[in-house]
């Protein structure tokens, strides 16, 4: 029986909040350069500690029992925050779900600047940390300027070498490609330094115009236009070929690694496995329980007051409540699996649901087989094509 | 209750242009009359339909008695008898009419004249009826009461003096508009010793007892028990129940000369009813039938198909039901080699068609495809009989006609003067020639003849847009002549569409192809491979355009709170996928169906 757990903890603070961001983030009087903090920002991040402590508690028992496998800090630039406040949520998570035999990945997602490559020895002695996702986006200037990066090139170079030297041997790099004025040559340079440097593992994201965002409006404005689909189609194939030359699996549509770098914590997300969500905008994956066979997902309230007032009374804020139905677990089974170079097993869908995908999606599978967007990569598991997952919602769609 | 001799019964309706006030007038006259109380007064009683009110026309003549006590201290039996309120059921309209002695002309007192309001005001003519002018909506700011009144004596020819001004939104001049029924329209003229004779003027299906038939008695009387004949059709039964209205449905032992009531005699198809038939006795039987019957005859005709084949069933079981309430279009199995099977329906106009879709859709929950609209053309080949066409399809190979003939109206076109050009290049471009042009004051009408088929599509949406609503029209059927046409056909990667196909004029295939073509491909989402679009007459291509094959079809990264969105996304494109038409190995959706309505708007 599978018990392990996730904890995803989100921190909404960040110095400068991006024009394309969508996440639950606000902009805070940051520490500055010295790490010196005012007083306002020392009391917020306490706080909010605090705040995700009580969380914690108020959480748990829907978890109980099962034996932690990662944590993730993510954010907003959970970065700002001190190691030592780091190390009160891992302890209190540690100590609620003891782990298991394996060390549990801890990772912790950091901006390019000054303040943190000061504080990366801390967040490696102190606060545990022992997996770094840098957020790199790109190594050109004049992108990095348009997107509302705060840093440059220089400083993510500086990082990444700090990291190391810090004793990182886990390091993730973001990379964005079909980025506004960005060309196939400055995507090609971005992939050279990736390369260069040679991080564990790279996500490799499509910058999405979300709705709610300054470029979103931007987007509907007709200030922005969206990137050519050929232009961004012909950026994944050569991100693929590129990457996987250098020895990289793409092992998920928009994550490459090397063999046994891949991100524990996030793969969670693809095998529907546990995972409490903690702090403002966080969404957990509720295991199965009385009532819902197949768990649910749940949204934190996005406004930090709401979840707060919530914590701090006692009572957890529910934002959003999603009980998954079976058909909402099967089509995530599908589509999830499908988006990993795994691919769906047929026999652990059919031991799960007691139906196999071909009775549902007979139809489906064989229209794709034939058209070449799936393929069999052995006997009963279904996997995409290299056309495949360039159309991947295409056939997801069919499995929903 | 005692009986009101027929001297003081008074038979009228209310005939206006769409929104100037009818449905308003009739609540005001009922509440006047305390036939419905302002408590459970619905906003618009004679509207009783959802789709009606909120297309805000009348498509079911509905009827009601009001008791009124006149100036002279007497009670009055009047019987406000409900018309149908636009230009297809101009038949309908005639029926109802001829069932009254008088007609309230209701004229809004902002906007004058329009095309119904002339072409409803000669059918009361026609009718014989005693028209009541009426001016409304006097509270309006913009109203111009003296000059609307001047208008209606210019152009209908009643004395302006005659106009009576009512605000039926105010409640003011309802009293009046009572009395001056009484004074003014003149008491039924029947012969109560005369063998029975009956006018149907409406009637539609009730699930509890059948047909109800809506009458007028002319002669004679109808009786609980009598056993009828119905003339024309020639079926005969036995009355089961009489009723009137006033405004909900009471039993009453009689209906005599000049009233109007309710007859259910077990007749279980609404088909077998015709409006404009006439009732008598199956005993003592009139020998001469009421006059102005007519044949009703579809003029318009589309395909109706299911989005999803499974649905066929109940297309054809709703098609089953909606013809029981209304028998005014008709339907037959049609094979589509591109939609596969659907039924081939006939209407009485566009905008009926438009009405039954939407019931189709909304009343039975249905995922329709509608090809575009076509009417009945005449063939004459080169070897045989001419025949008719009622679809694209049926057109036989060029070589083998030797011409076509299309339907052709005369449409009466109101429209303020500064709309005139916007007008005339309308008409120009759907082929019309000018027949005639009247100027009223600040108005126009400009009469046109027009090929019917230029006109089923979206004539009157070009119509309104050009005119910022303020032109209006109304048309008659005036015969078949003989015209260049062709088949326009469309081919998806090289399979014909036979949806698609058009009848079009031979000079206007070029550009109606090229359009087509464009709309298509705005229309046909991308997918896996390149979709090549063709326009062609016979065999000869006349435009083409590609539709780019999909590239990349992948959204970005997907986490915790992602994966919920993206299962809602991909569910959402699974939907919008399920409401597409397979052709071949293309997917087209719905919408590119409707293209060819769209032609024109470039």
């Amino acid at each position: 029986m599978e018990s392990s757990l996730g904890v995803y903890v989100h921190i909404p603070f960040c110095a400068r909040v991006c024009p394309y961001c969508d996440f639950a983030v606000e902009a805070v009087e940051a520490p500055g350069r010295r790490g010196a903090a005012s007083g306002d920002w020392r009391e917020t991040e306490d706080r909010y500690i605090e705040g995700l402590l009580a969380e914690l508690a108020l959480r748990a028992a829907t978890f109980s029992g099962r034996s932690l496998s990662s944590i993730y800090f993510g954010g907003g630039t959970p970065s700002l925050l001190r190691p030592e406040s780091l190390a009160r949520i891992r302890e209190a998570v540690m100590a609620a779900f003891p782990p298991g035999p394996a060390r549990p990945e801890i990772t912790l997602e950091v901006n390019p600047s000054t303040l943190e490559r000061e504080r990366l020895p801390g967040f490696r002695a102190e606060a545990g940390i022992n997996r770094l996702s840098v957020g790199v986006q790109s190594f050109d200037d004049s992108l990095l300027k348009a997107l509302g990066r705060a840093h440059g090139a220089d400083e993510s170079r500086r990082t990444l070498e700090a990291a190391r030297r810090a004793g990182f041997d886990d390091l993730s790099v973001d990379l964005l490609f079909a980025a506004l004025h960005q060309t196939p040559e400055m995507l090609e340079a971005d992939l050279d330094e990736a390369v260069a440097f040679g991080p564990e593992h790279i996500s490799s994201y499509e910058l999405v115009f979300e709705a709610r965002t300054p470029f979103g409006r931007a987007l509907a404005d007709g200030r922005f236009s969206p990137y050519p689909e050929e232009g961004s189609a012909s950026m994944v194939e050569r991100i693929e070929e590129r990457l996987v030359n250098a020895g990289y699996r793409r092992y998920e549509l928009t994550n490459y690694a090397r063999p046994g770098h891949e991100a524990v914590h996030n793969r969670r997300y693809w095998q529907r496995l546990p995972v409490l969500g903690l702090g403002v905008g966080a969404h957990s994956t509720d295991p199965s329980g009385p009532g819902r066979a197949y768990g649910a997902r749940h949204g934190n309230p996005r406004a930090r007051g709401a979840w707060l007032a919530g914590v701090e009374a006692g009572v957890w804020p529910i934002g959003e409540e999603e009980p998954l139905s079976r058909e909402d677990a099967m089509a995530e089974a599908c589509f999830l699996a499908l988006r990993c170079a795994e691919g769906l097993d047929e026999a652990g869908f059919a031991e799960e649901f007691g139906v196999a995908p071909r009775e549902p999606f007979g139809p489906a599978i064989d229209r794709f087989l034939g058209e070449g967007l799936l393929e069999e990569s052995g006997p009963g598991r279904l996997i995409l094509s290299r056309r495949g997952r360039m159309l991947a919602d295409t056939v997801c769609a069919e499995f929903v | 209750m005692s009986r009101i001799p027929t001297e003081r019964i008074r038979n009228f309706c209310i005939v206006a242009h769409i929104d100037h006030g009818k449905s308003t007038i009739a609540d005001r006259l009922l509440e006047a009359t305390g036939a419905l109380s302002e408590r459970d007064q619905q906003d618009q009683f004679l509207d009783n339909m959802e789709l009606e009110r909120e297309r805000g026309i009348t498509i079911k003549a509905q009827t009601v008695r009001l008791n009124f006590r006149a100036a002279d201290g007497e009670k009055y039996l009047l019987n406000l008898i409900d018309t149908p309120g636009h230009v297809d059921f101009s038949y309908e309209v005639s029926r109802a009419l001829s069932a009254c002695e008088g007609a309230l002309l209701v004229v809004d007192a902002a906007q004058g004249i329009e095309a119904q309001t002339l072409a409803n005001a000669y059918l009361a003519v026609d009718a014989n009826l005693e028209l009541i002018p009426v001016v409304n909506k006097i509270d309006l700011p913009s109203a111009d009461a003296d000059a609307v009144a001047q208008e209606i004596e210019d152009v209908v020819g009643l004395d302006a003096a005659d106009v009576l001004p009512v605000s039926a939104k105010q409640g003011t001049g309802i009293e009046a508009l009572l009395q001056a029924v009484v004074d003014r329209v003149p008491p039924p003229m029947g012969d109560s010793e005369a063998p029975t004779r009956a006018l149907i003027f409406d009637s539609w299906f009730d699930p509890y007892v059948g047909v109800i038939m809506l009458v007028r008695v002319v002669d004679g009387k109808l009786s609980r028990r009598d056993s009828i004949k119905l003339m024309i059709e020639g079926g005969e039964h036995a009355i089961t129940q009489l009723s009137v209205i006033d405004p909900s449905p009471r039993k009453v032992e009689e209906l005599r000369v000049g009233e109007v009531g309710m007859v259910v005699a077990g007749i279980k198809t609404l088909s077998d009813v015709r409006i404009g038939d006439t009732i008598t006795l199956r005993d003592n039987a009139a020998t001469e039938v009421l006059e102005g019957f007519q044949e009703v005859k579809s003029m318009v005709f589309a395909g109706l198909y299911p989005v999803e084949a499974e649905d066929y069933e109940d297309l054809k079981a709703a098609l089953e039901k909606l013809r029981l309430n209304d028998a005014s279009f008709d339907y037959e199995p049609e094979t589509s080699a591109a939609l596969g099977f659907g039924f081939r329906c006939g209407f009485l106009g566009f905008l009926h068609g438009e009405i039954i879709q939407e019931r189709l859709e909304r009343e039975y929950g249905l995922n329709l495809i509608t090809t575009a609209p076509t009417v009945r053309y005449r063939v004459v080949p080169k070897d045989g009989e001419s025949f008719e066409i009622e679809s694209p399809a049926s057109l036989p190979e060029a070589s083998d006609i030797s011409r076509i003939e299309e339907p052709v109206i005369h449409a009466n076109i109101h429209v303020p003067s500064n709309y005139l050009g916007a007008v005339i290049a309308l008409c120009q471009d759907r082929r019309g020639s000018q027949k005639d042009m009247q100027v009223h004051g600040s108005r126009v009408q400009v009469r046109y003849e027009l090929p019917l088929g230029e006109v089923v599509t979206d004539f009157h949406d070009k119509l309104k847009s050009a005119t910022r609503g303020y032109g209006s029209f109304d048309y008659e059927l005036v015969g078949f002549i003989p015209a260049d046409l062709v088949k326009l056909d469309v081919l998806v990667n090289g399979d014909p569409v036979d949806a698609l196909s058009l009848i079009v004029h031979k000079d206007a295939a070029q550009s109606r192809g090229s359009e087509l073509a464009r709309k298509l491909k705005e229309f046909i989402p991308r997918q896996q491979f390149p979709v090549a679009i063709q326009a062609a007459v016979g065999s000869r291509v006349i435009a083409r355009t590609t539709v780019r094959a999909l590239r990349k079809n992948v959204l970005a990264k997907c986490y915790g709170g992602d994966i919920s969105r993206k299962r809602k996304l991909l569910e959402k494109q699974k939907a919008g996928k399920k409401r597409m038409k397979m052709v071949g190995s293309v997917e087209i959706p719905q919408e590119a169906f409707l293209a060819a309505l769209k032609l024109g708007d470039e």
